[in-house]
């Protein structure tokens, strides 16, 4: 048996799903209810952030306190987290306002996560091999069709032949496999949505 | 006085269809109407990777993907990760097992906090659960929270992973480094750039992919709540298949029946 003050959190799901259900489905009920709870989700997401960064502060700073492996990343990702808070605030206090962030975004952010998901390109290789070397049936026929497509978009003979294979490959057999993918993924996606909406997946709740 | 158009008709009628159809399998559920499951043998994996925890005194990272629940693509990938995460915390609360898990948002954290939690007290061990075991790692920035995974995973302590949720190409950082450290794992996604790379990284028979990332929680947990779902799945899916079918028989004989299907 659950306890009683846990029927109000799903009172309040299940009128929220109702009524934003309501309000996808007709015009003029409950006009512009959905956008209302987001900006209240967007207001109760910045201070479940301050609650996170509490989470990251407390896992670090014990890390650096007890000096366990790994302990200078710790201190130094408390630093920058710092780093930009002081340079928020600054200013926010003075003209200068998303400038300092902005800054720290564009110069140092952007540039590390660029260089990040370049690396995508080489581990592709090197899973690619890895693939290979298994040697099983499903990831051979994926690396042959890989290999099929990419050469397909080489111009120069003796490839330019396989254009033709690698459209028919990627408007048929390709696509058809997506739309059985996406269709599968899509029913799977209201079923999980509307056990969470009905409150049967509620663990959450405590 | 509410509009409907029959497009909304049609839709209303599909949900209420879909919703109870889930509660009548659900209760022929509970009433132990066996269901044959097709076997998933990675999600077994999974668990026997968290059991055996205890006996190494190590730790399983689960990852509930990079999504969050604010509304945008990939919230029902996001929710079937933290699905998936109660059920194995129910079995590392049960075996005294450890799973540490990492969020990429933050209200994503506090769900998946809260689930564990809950997980623990429900086992009877609340005390062996540690707040630092749930990791808020960062706010909706993919590549950051890629690099942070691959930190977690490369911990000495650390004897396995697995991603079920929301991930695109950057899953290959955290591939990358568990073949390096020799680590199982086992991921899940519905992206389609990310499918091929999942596959070719961790292998195709610990990959789970489009509807298998949504099936995930039913096959841990084994609860009817959780089955009823695939069920109603498997009858709408047959529905659409004959739908198709006919859809292709229509568009032979020379009959227009695709400004059905079109809004």
């Amino acid at each position: 048996m659950r306890k009683p003050g846990l029927y109000i959190p799903i009172i309040i799901i299940y009128l929220s799903a109702a009524l934003v259900l309501i309000d996808f489905f007709t015009n003029n009920v409950v006009e512009g209810f959905a956008s209302l709870l987001g900006l209240w989700a967007s207001i109760i997401m910045a201070f479940a952030v301050l609650v996170g960064l509490g989470n990251v502060v407390r896992v670090h700073f014990g890390r650096a306190l007890k000096r366990e492996s790994g302990y200078v990343y710790s201190l130094i990702l408390l630093l920058s987290a710092g780093g930009v808070l002081v340079g928020g605030i600054i200013g926010r206090v003075t003209n200068l306002q998303d400038d300092v962030t902005n800054w720290i975004y564009q110069y140092i952010y952007q540039p590390l996560s660029t260089t990040l998901f370049s690396l995508l390109a080489f581990l592709m290789v090197s899973a690619a091999i890895k693939a290979l070397r298994i040697g099983t049936v499903e990831s051979t026929l994926m690396l042959v069709g890989a290999l099929i497509v990419l050469l397909g978009q080489v111009a120069l003979q003796p490839f330019g032949g396989l254009s033709d294979l690698a459209h028919w490959f990627q408007n048929y057999p390709v696509m058809g496999v997506l739309r059985g993918v996406l269709i599968g993924a899509a029913l799977g996606a209201i079923a999980t949505s509307l056990r969470y909406i009905l409150g049967v997946d509620n663990r959450y709740l405590g | 006085m509410a509009d409907l158009s029959s497009g909304t008709l049609i839709s209303i009628v599909i949900i209420l269809a879909f919703v109870l159809l889930y509660f009548y399998s659900w209760a022929q559920l509970e009433r132990k109407r066996a269901v044959n499951l097709r076997p998933l043998p990675c999600l077994n994996r999974l668990r026997l990777m968290v059991q055996r925890t205890v006996e190494t005194g190590s730790k399983v990272h689960f990852s509930v993907g990079n999504g969050g629940l604010e509304g945008e693509a990939g919230t029902a990938e996001t929710l079937s990760g933290i699905s998936s995460l109660s059920s194995v915390q129910q079995v590392a609360a049960r075996s005294k097992g450890s799973v540490i898990t990492t969020t990429n948002d933050a209200i994503t954290y506090l769900m998946a906090d809260a689930t564990s939690d809950a997980e623990y007290v429900q086992s009877g061990r609340l005390q062996d659960y540690k707040p630092e075991q749930t990791l808020f790692i960062t706010q909706q920035q993919n590549a950051a929270y890629a690099a942070g995974l691959v930190s977690i995973i490369a911990e000495p302590n650390i004897s396995g992973t697995a991603l079920i949720g929301r991930i695109g190409p950057e899953y290959l950082l955290l591939g990358d480094m568990a073949n390096r450290l020799d680590l199982p794992q086992v991921v899940g996604t519905t992206n389609t750039q990310a499918m091929p790379l999942a596959i070719a990284s961790a292998g195709f028979e610990n990959t789970l992919l489009g509807e298998e990332v949504y099936a995930a929680p039913a096959y841990l947990s084994r609860k009817p709540s959780q089955l009823a779902s695939l069920q109603v799945q498997d009858v709408f899916r047959i529905l659409i298949i004959i739908g198709i079918l006919g859809g292709v028989v229509a568009a032979t004989l020379g009959f227009n029946v695709g400004d059905l299907f079109l809004r």
